[in-house]
């Protein structure tokens, strides 16, 4: 198992923010997580990152805790895309995709051709060159995300993705071009966990699907087909939902009210 | 880059050289090969000398803390007067004259003052801001920590005779008047602190991404920034026991570097440390040219230059054209 969660709490204060969620995902899995704003899908995220010690419960990547490995051994199998970045030096395009290259200690030819395979791979190349404080919102966005994509490029078994909400800001054809290869890299043996909010890119693209209810518990687990009812939607996010065949697709798609 | 630092160095040493010519009374090559001309010699090597040395070494030190201090903070207008480091270290340098022993190892001792100051203010600065969680809230705890420091001094010089009244207003404004041989010698303590930075450079990159992000890269934060924060707090006391405050040097030049060539700490951190130099350098010599006999704090000097720089920045930040 690359990611397992058993029981996992986390709070602050007296706050609940995750209450006893469960899971596990092998390799070659694209899990999306779901849920209304403030759920905890970020901090749950963070906790299967590693980010934060759980209040209880267990978490295990690859077998291990994370806090018993030390910062560089994780960061060659595990990448973490946050919420929002902010980084306000002038590097080129090209310098920040390479600083996930810095984990390793692959020579520079191999760091080099690993940047540029991602930087077509996100449709940066042509921008490679440029300032990334010139850049938009949505461009710096496909930076980011490139920047995690270089440090898990060149392995292709054992390593966890982590993203959140990696759409925002993305332009429809990019929300599509990035699903589409979060769906080839897990094909291609990695686990990627996601936070989205679209509840047609995650029935999609997604393998599996954990829902988060509003108190923080883990309402449903399992394949989109089977979590992404009308009832499920209606009981967590409120809104009535039909489902509608989809011509490009064997999964339907979601009409709402 | 390489051939822009070594022009850059030329060009250093060429600055060196004017402003050893430049003074008072005059010194030309011509006069300091004649075997018999002491007093020109003597002019150059006991007061010209050490005094253009060591505003080039302390250039270079608070430049590249201000570098080393803006890519830790990933914020590229802090500085090391801005979290309350030169603050501390201006305040136990008064603490030193004012309160301390009158004779003895006036320099080491109060360099060690200045240091323990700088470290003090640092860790108060990384206490009050941690709290926040934010980087804003370490520059504003930083600007509360310099306002309390120099509150201190304002209060230790309604202490101090007319004499270290004169030596704390040199300290607040910063000069090189005192420069001799042995400040030059303390001011190479910062030469090892000043190496080791240049050895942090690519994990300065990575840290300015953002604290989370660099852990995710596989960078110790905590370990790291406390180093950092140590260095940076070495130099400035270094620096600061010896001519005081010099504003906005640590400021101005990593981003000068940045303008005219590149963000990455590998060049940064240098061309600071050479920028730097020859910044001081320059300020210096105004300071001591502009109304000569009398001399101006070099402080008042970089001041002037810095303020508007600084200014400029933050409006150039505002309308969305950053740099």
């Amino acid at each position: 198992m690359n990611l397992q969660l058993s029981q996992v709490s986390y709070r602050i204060g007296e706050k609940c923010l995750l209450r006893d969620v469960s899971f596990q995902i092998g390799p070659g899995k694209l899990l999306v997580v779901l849920g209304p704003n403030g759920a905890g899908k970020s901090t749950l995220l963070h906790l299967a990152a590693g980010d934060y010690q759980p209040a209880e419960g267990e978490i295990r990547q690859f077998g291990h805790d994370p806090f018993n490995l030390p910062r560089s051994e994780r960061a060659t199998r595990i990448g973490v895309l946050p919420q929002s970045s902010r980084l306000d030096f002038p590097f080129k395009v090209r310098e920040v995709v390479h600083f996930g290259r810095s984990p390793f200690v692959t020579s520079q030819k191999e760091n080099k051709r690993v940047v540029a395979e991602v930087l077509l791979a996100m449709a940066l190349d042509r921008i490679a060159e440029r300032d990334y404080l010139t850049l938009s919102g949505g461009e710096k966005q496909r930076v980011q995300i490139a920047r995690v994509l270089a440090q898990i490029w060149s392995v292709s078994q054992g390593t966890c993705l982590f993203l959140d909400e990696p759409l925002t800001s993305l332009d429809l054809a990019h929300q599509l071009m990035l699903m589409r290869l979060l769906k080839t890299l897990a094909t291609g043996g990695h686990c990627i966990c996601v936070v989205l909010h679209d509840l047609n890119l995650a029935m999609r693209y997604g393998d599996l699907i954990a829902l988060l209810n509003g108190s923080g518990e883990l309402a449903e687990f399992g394949e989109p087909p089977a979590v992404l009812t009308p009832q499920v939607i209606k009981a967590i996010f409120g809104v009535k939902t039909t489902l509608q065949p989809s011509q490009f697709n064997d999964r339907p798609g979601l009409l709402f009210e | 880059m390489k051939s822009t630092l070594i022009i850059a160095l030329l060009l250093l040493l060429v600055f060196i050289l004017i402003a050893l010519g430049l003074g008072e009374s005059e010194l030309s090559i011509a006069s300091l090969m004649s075997e018999d001309d002491a007093v020109s010699r003597m002019i150059l090597m006991e007061v010209r000398m050490p005094r253009v040395l060591l505003s080039v070494l302390v250039g270079a030190g608070v430049a590249t803390s201000g570098a080393l201090i803006q890519g830790l903070f990933r914020n590229p207008l802090a500085d090391p007067a801005l979290i309350g480091v030169s603050g501390g270290a201006a305040l136990f340098a008064s603490l030193y004259i004012v309160l301390g022993p009158e004779v003895g190892l006036l320099g080491f001792g109060l360099a060690l003052s200045a240091f323990i100051g700088s470290l003090l203010a640092t860790w108060l600065v990384i206490l009050i801001g941690d709290r926040g969680g934010r980087i804003s809230g370490m520059l504003l705890a930083g600007i509360a920590v310099n306002a309390v420091s120099l509150s201190g001094v304002g209060i230790l010089s309604l202490l101090a005779t007319d004499q270290q009244l004169r030596s704390v207003t040199f300290w607040a404004l910063g000069s090189f008047n005192h420069a001799d041989w042995q400040s030059v010698l303390i001011s190479l303590f910062m030469l090892p602190a000043l190496l080791r930075i240049l050895f942090l450079a690519r994990r300065l990159d990575i840290m300015t991404l953002g604290d989370l992000e660099a852990g995710h890269l596989g960078i110790e934060v905590p370990k790291l920034r406390l180093e950092a924060i140590l260095l940076a707090a070495l130099i400035t006391g270094i620096a600061v026991s010896l001519c005081g405050v010099i504003a906005f040097v640590g400021l101005i030049v990593p981003h000068l570097v940045r303008m005219v060539s590149h963000a990455r700490h590998a060049i940064v951190l240098p061309g600071s440390m050479v920028v730097g130099g020859m910044l001081v350098l320059l300020a210096d010599t105004i300071s001591r040219q502009l109304f000569s006999p009398a001399q101006i704090p070099v402080g008042i000097v970089t001041a002037l230059i810095g303020g508007p720089f600084f200014i400029y920045l933050i409006v150039k930040k505002d309308s969305g054209d950053r740099l």
